[in-house]
């Protein structure tokens, strides 16, 4: 009855719209990334050796394309040739690449779980790290702080997995534990690739400051330069070898557990009694950690991650129009960092004895947490009973 | 076409119901029920979801036939003119009274398993009442972004002391035993929830509410938050174990030991 | 009183009439106009809410996979994966946008202001300038929502129902930024823009019908807004306030929400004793109703369209209008049944189990009298009608898993899974977006004077009906596996990772009822310029807004009309025709012709 109401067909302008909606989801597909440029390195070094004076975007080419022959893309990870015994490159290639569409894990666990805080990367200024504190870790300078071996060693990989899989309370790093065994594996080995990528891609750079006017890192390979071409790229091997060297050493470097009084357990009264007299007095705890232990003695200072450009380059932190060439560059907003509040019932580094023992002993490597040489290991070992102590302790006040 | 339009809102009812009974019996669709259960917990709440189900289904073919029927028996080309009828006060008291009564009937019906799931314990505690005479729950949970910290009260069996065992995303507890634990959160709400026992109970920062469950298997679960709490909500996943009794206190006794008590 | 008050208005809104085009069409204060402004706005929001539910979708099916479009422009040197805190912010602002810019201005912006004087037999509405204001709140809303999109973090990540301290600590989650606070300030103003437009709905119903136009003789569609305006002016008082307590938690330092002594990132709060369930409460209290708001004046729209094409009287006219009152005023005191699992008190639990039961008893009798509305009718399967039918029967499915869902113990369950994301589809999208369209290919011919084309609205309705279905019942499935909503990678632990063919399937689905809407968009378009003339009543509807032309000329009715009859003398057997207009027309002015038996039936 209603149909006296005639009107035109509209199947074509609609297929036609469907076939340019369907032509808008290609639009744009991009191409894979890349790794990015360490940009703020970069800057730092052109502004504590040149003056600011640029370095030559050629020499920077030179950079990426050694960094490339040596470790690939962020999809076809390589790794130098005679360290095949530091990473697998199985599980180099199950890290790296995208997320495959069924979910399976052939490929893509890095950019699956990692890469927004850390960047593909690895350089800590993945979507989400701004918004987080403390600030995603920056694997390319090799600095870890939770680890079992001596200041400026790398991290074992069982270092590295425990992070992994517990978390690190406290941050926005979080626990792994429900991944199978072998993907936390791919992921370990993938983050000292990324790492040893970066510290090698910064030795690079700084080499670079070094060249002479006209001077090449590695001149291109021609028939006639042979020579010099060989002799160029052992210096380079130089700079990275020792990188790669440490890595494969850190298992030895581990802090041993020494001195471990055997009345440890049963008299925990009596050592954590002594701890709290070291903290107070010889080791100088309170300094920092504050006179109850909450963290909030020193805290003017910066970490390593912070300290690396605004040291180097000397960039004063409140002054806006000096800090933001850095932040263009990629480097977050310098925030300070304060002494761990020793009351939160758990460490980040782990809190049984043994982790207690080597955080005092060896430092934090990154953090203004010193290694502790002077005091003996009975009297680390009272300081850790204290440390255990310290939580359930009731607060006091003017000590 | 008339036909056509009322048969394709008939589907609606019998698609429906096959679906639904393909993921009941498992015919077609696999898996596609409700999950496995491992506690007695999940009894009632199962019983429960599948009452309704079927009181549900029942009103949802029938009011879907009527309708189809309806659409197909009085379709314009099938009938001259429309009658003219404006009331029934029968029918309106018909399906007034008879609903009301199946919905009395579901509420009244189904109290008694939230009371056994919430309120009948001692461990109960009304927000805002003392706690002292409450008994000592088996394990404090701890929620912060975007983890689980499970506190045990140790040998002395009671918290904060000294021998608290601490675990980090990782609860193990004791099977067939009841378990009462105690919820905290640090910062934002979370929600702590077991899949498979159809447990859930918000962590509101600043309250501690308490759960009790009881798990009749021993194996390998998994607690999840699931009231969103930031950006990385969707990992905050703990695992959870589940071990003979004697088995529990071994672990337990295994972390004291590595604490160094 | 009344005559003097209307006549005032009237005067002013003539000389809109003589005004220049700005005044005419932008800053009118012409009812239709106004209407039609909150319906095209609200139908672009309606494409960006669907376009954030489609990047929803991808990420479900296809999780940290190149995301089309987005992913090259925001996300290229991540690999074109989109980050956790952007999913965040794509279902916040996903219900954000879709309750409070789409649904709610369409229903009530729109229809109401075009419908209401027009089927009351009003020149306009009571108070125009305040009907003017309450679209121009909007644009403060619009503006700042938008530029939450580009606030650090994405835009806000705290869900639409930004519970505290996530919402309230800046530190909590990227989003908690400025992002939240624009957010805030942007349903402030739709707060109040809402608020003035129910004030002027309930004056106008009230006040402004036309001579023989008692209570119960208005159309559903009017006693639905009626009711849904009160609702609004009771119940957003306590959403706007509890906007502005937030607002001062996070600015001026107050502690309404947020408790001391957390440590969130690294922040700790200090010396704010809050209590986040408050929020909670208070969110909820106004949050319940406008699930009835968002359902309600379609309800009375669809009842309307259920008795034109069935040319039949509504069937229990008066059982309609107290079971709409009744479930108005229930949904008060059931806004409990969204914190069962909170924390709150058991026992509030057991009180609000028992209120959200019976209020399911007002839907029943309303969906039975739809039934029995078609029984016996002579049904015609316009566009409109079909959807309108499925509004009744996704109700149902809506309605009956809502059951499920109020019992507490069963709740504790299916809370924060998709059974709840299903159950509130099925209401607010095969519910109310379903009747929004049964509403605009029945009323298009009267706003724009020409008719929508019906085979591509056929087309439109079966793909929509389809794939509607295929993308929520699904989620029924989900639901009862327990798969939680709002994870950015549901499938991180593993557990739920043999659901992802049946995410897959859905996303499918739901790209398929995105493009079918092209088909409505075209068609819109289309006919709104060279669609055939409609004339008068093309419907042979009895309302009175189909006595005036299509479109209505500027003050509507060159005379206030007298009723002499209710909007539901269809097939009445004393009148020659099939419908009966409520207005007794001098002779020889029905347009469109006879309608009588004899007509040829359709194929």
């Amino acid at each position: 009855m209603f149909e006296k109401f005639k009107s035109k067909s509209l199947a074509i302008p609609t297929v036609s719209g469907w076939i340019a909606l369907s032509a808008l989801l290609f639009v744009g597909c991009g191409s894979e990334p890349q790794f990015r440029l360490n940009a703020v390195h970069k800057l730092t070094l052109e502004t504590e050796f040149q003056d600011g004076t640029p370095i030559p975007e050629q020499h920077i080419q030179q950079v990426g394309n050694l960094l490339t022959a040596f470790f690939g893309t962020p999809d076809q990870p390589h790794f130098p040739a005679g360290h095949e015994s530091l990473v697998d490159l199985q599980r180099l290639n199950r890290a790296a690449g995208s997320v495959p569409s069924d979910l399976s894990t052939g490929r893509g666990l890095y950019r699956k779980h990692c890469s927004h805080c850390h960047g593909i990367t690895g350089d800590g200024v993945g979507p989400t790290a701004a918004s987080l504190n403390p600030y995603p870790r920056d694997f390319r300078l090799g600095k870890f702080k939770f680890k079992s071996t001596k200041m400026y060693r790398p991290p074992t990989d069982e270092d590295i997995r425990r992070v992994l899989e517990r978390g690190i309370a406290g941050t926005a790093m979080p626990s792994f534990a429900l991944l199978p065994e072998d993907q936390i594996d791919a992921l370990v080995d993938y983050v000292k690739y990324l790492s040893i990528r970066g510290q090698v891609e910064r030795a690079l750079l700084e080499e670079l400051t070094n060249l002479e006017e006209g001077e090449d890192l590695l001149p291109p390979k021609t028939d006639a330069n042979q020579e010099d071409y060989e002799y160029a790229l052992e210096l380079v091997m130089e700079l990275v070898d020792p990188i790669l060297n440490k890595w494969t050493n850190a298992e030895s470097k581990v802090v041993p557990l020494n001195g471990l009084p055997d009345d440890f357990q049963q008299r925990m009264n009596f050592y954590s009694d002594a701890g709290k007299l070291l903290f107070f007095g010889k080791a100088n705890c309170v300094q920092c950690h504050g006179e109850t232990g909450i963290g909030d003695g020193q805290t003017e200072n910066y970490d390593d991650w912070t300290n690396e450009w605004l040291k180097r380059a000397n960039v004063d932190p409140h002054k806006r129009e000096q800090v933001q060439p850095f932040l263009e560059a990629g480097a977050l907003l310098p925030r300070k960092i304060r002494p761990r509040n020793l009351r939160e019932l758990v460490f980040r580094g782990g809190s049984q004895p043994a982790d207690l023992y080597r955080r005092v002993k060896a430092g934090i490597e990154g953090s203004n947490m010193p290694a502790a040489p002077t005091l003996s290991d009975s009297e680390v070992w009272a300081l850790v009973a204290y440390l255990i102590e310290l939580p359930y302790e009731t607060f006091f006040s003017d000590e | 076409m008339d036909r056509f339009w009322s048969l394709l809102f008939l589907a609606v009812p019998v698609l429906g119901l096959l679906i639904v009974l393909g993921a009941v019996f498992n015919v077609g669709l696999h898996d596609a029920w409700l999950p496995e259960s491992i506690g007695p917990r999940t009894k009632g709440i199962d019983y429960l979801f599948n009452l309704f189900h079927i009181i549900v289904a029942v009103v949802f073919v029938g009011t879907g036939l009527l309708l189809a029927f309806s659409l197909f028996r009085f379709r314009a080309t099938n009938r001259k003119v429309a009658s003219y009828v404006h009331k029934s006060i029968w029918l309106e008291l018909l399906w007034t009274i008879i609903p009301a009564g199946t919905l009395v009937f579901l509420a009244m019906h189904q109290l008694p398993y939230w009371q056994a799931n919430k309120e009948d314990h001692r461990a109960f505690e009304p927000a805002g009442a003392g706690s002292s005479d409450l008994e000592t729950p088996t394990v404090r949970v701890v929620a912060y972004q975007f983890g689980w910290r499970f506190i045990y009260p140790g040998l002395d069996g009671t918290f904060d002391t000294r021998d608290d065992v601490i675990s980090e995303n990782l609860l193990v507890l004791p099977s067939h035993q009841e378990i009462v634990a105690e919820l905290r959160s640090m910062d934002v709400i979370h929600s702590f929830a077991i899949n498979k026992l159809r447990l859930k109970q918000d962590i509101v920062p600043g309250l501690s509410p308490r759960i009790w469950f009881m798990i009749t298997q021993n194996g390998d679960w998994e607690i999840n938050c699931m009231e969103l709490c930031g950006w990385g909500h969707f990992r905050m996943s703990a695992r959870l174990r589940t071990v003979s009794p004697n088995d529990f206190e071994d672990w337990l006794m295994d972390i004291v030991q590595k604490r160094g008590y | 009183m009344k005559p003097a008050e209307s006549q005032f208005e009237n005067q002013e809104s003539s000389a809109d009439q003589r005004a220049g085009f700005l005044r005419r069409y932008v800053f009118s204060i012409d009812h239709k106009v106004i209407g039609l402004q909150f319906l095209f706005s609200a139908l672009i929001w309606l494409l960006v809410g669907g376009a954030l539910a489609m990047a929803i979708r991808w990420q479900m099916a296809w999780p940290w996979t190149r995301i089309p479009i987005i992913g090259s422009w925001l996300f290229q040197s991540e690999g074109g994966q989109i980050s956790p805190e952007f999913y965040t912010m794509l279902f916040t602002m996903h219900g954000t946008v879709m309750i409070f810019f789409v649904i709610i201005p369409l229903l009530l912006g729109a229809f109401g202001n075009y419908l209401i004087p027009l089927m009351i037999g009003a020149r306009d509405m009571a108070f125009p300038k305040l009907n003017m204001l309450s679209y121009w709140f909007m644009w403060p809303a619009f503006i700042s929502l938008l530029m939450a999109f580009f606030a650090p973090g994405y835009g806000p990540g705290a869900g639409w129902t930004a519970y505290p301290p996530l919402a309230t600590v800046w530190e909590a989650s990227p989003g908690s930024g400025w992002a939240q606070t624009l957010w805030l300030v942007s349903l402030l103003f739709v707060g109040i823009s809402s608020i003035l437009g129910s004030i002027n709905y309930i004056a106008t119903i009230l006040f402004l019908r036309a001579p023989g136009l008692d209570m119960f003789r208005l159309p559903m569609t009017i006693w639905g807004l009626l009711i849904t305006a009160i609702l609004q002016a009771l119940a957003l008082p306590v959403l706007t306030v509890a906007l502005m307590m937030q607002l001062m938690d996070r600015h001026l330092g107050t502690g309404f929400f947020t408790p001391d002594n957390l440590i969130i990132n690294n922040f700790e709060t200090v010396g704010t004793v809050g209590q986040p369930l408050l929020w909670q409460h208070l969110f909820w209290f106004y949050s319940h109703p406008a699930v009835y708001i968002m359902i309600l004046p379609i309800m009375g729209m669809v009842s309307d369209i259920l008795c034109c094409f069935a040319r039949k009287p509504l069937f229990g006219y008066r059982p309609m209008v107290y079971s709409m009152c009744a479930i108005a005023g229930m949904g008060f005191v059931v806004w409990g049944h969204h914190m069962f699992v909170s924390g709150m008190h058991p026992f509030m639990g057991t009180v609000f189990m028992i209120s959200t039961m019976m209020i399911a008893l007002p839907s029943s009798v309303k969906v039975f009298n739809w039934l029995a509305t078609l029984w016996g009718g002579r049904i015609h399967f316009t566009t409109s009608m079909l959807f309108s039918i499925s509004f009744v029967s996704m109700f149902i499915i809506g309605g009956l898993s809502g059951i499920v869902m109020a019992a507490n113990s069963i709740d504790e369950f299916v809370h924060d899974t998709y059974y709840i994301v299903a159950h509130f589809h099925y209401v607010l999208f095969g519910g109310t977006i379903m009747g929004v369209f049964a509403a605009l290919y029945f009323w298009f011919p009267k706003m724009f004077g020409r008719m929508l084309n019906e085979t591509a609205g056929k087309w439109h309705f079966l793909l929509t009906f389809i794939f509607l279905n295929g993308t929520f019942f699904p989620m029924h499935i989900l639901g009862w596996r327990g798969f939680p909503r709002r994870m950015a990678d549901p499938y991180f632990s593993g557990q739920f990772l043999d659901l992802l063919p049946l995410n897959r399937m859905i996303t499918w689905c739901a790209f398929a009822m995105a493009a079918a809407q092209l088909i409505f968009i075209v068609n819109f378009f289309y006919s709104m310029f060279w669609g055939p003339r409609a004339g008068k009543n093309p419907w042979h509807a009895n309302t009175l807004e189909w006595t005036v032309s299509s479109p209505p000329p500027h003050d509507n009715f060159e005379q206030i009309p007298t009723i002499t009859r209710g909007p539901y003398e269809y097939s009445n057997p004393e009148h020659g025709e099939d419908f009966w207009l409520q207005v007794d027309e001098p002779e020889g002015t029905v347009e469109n012709g006879k309608m009588s038996t004899e007509d040829v039936p359709e194929r």
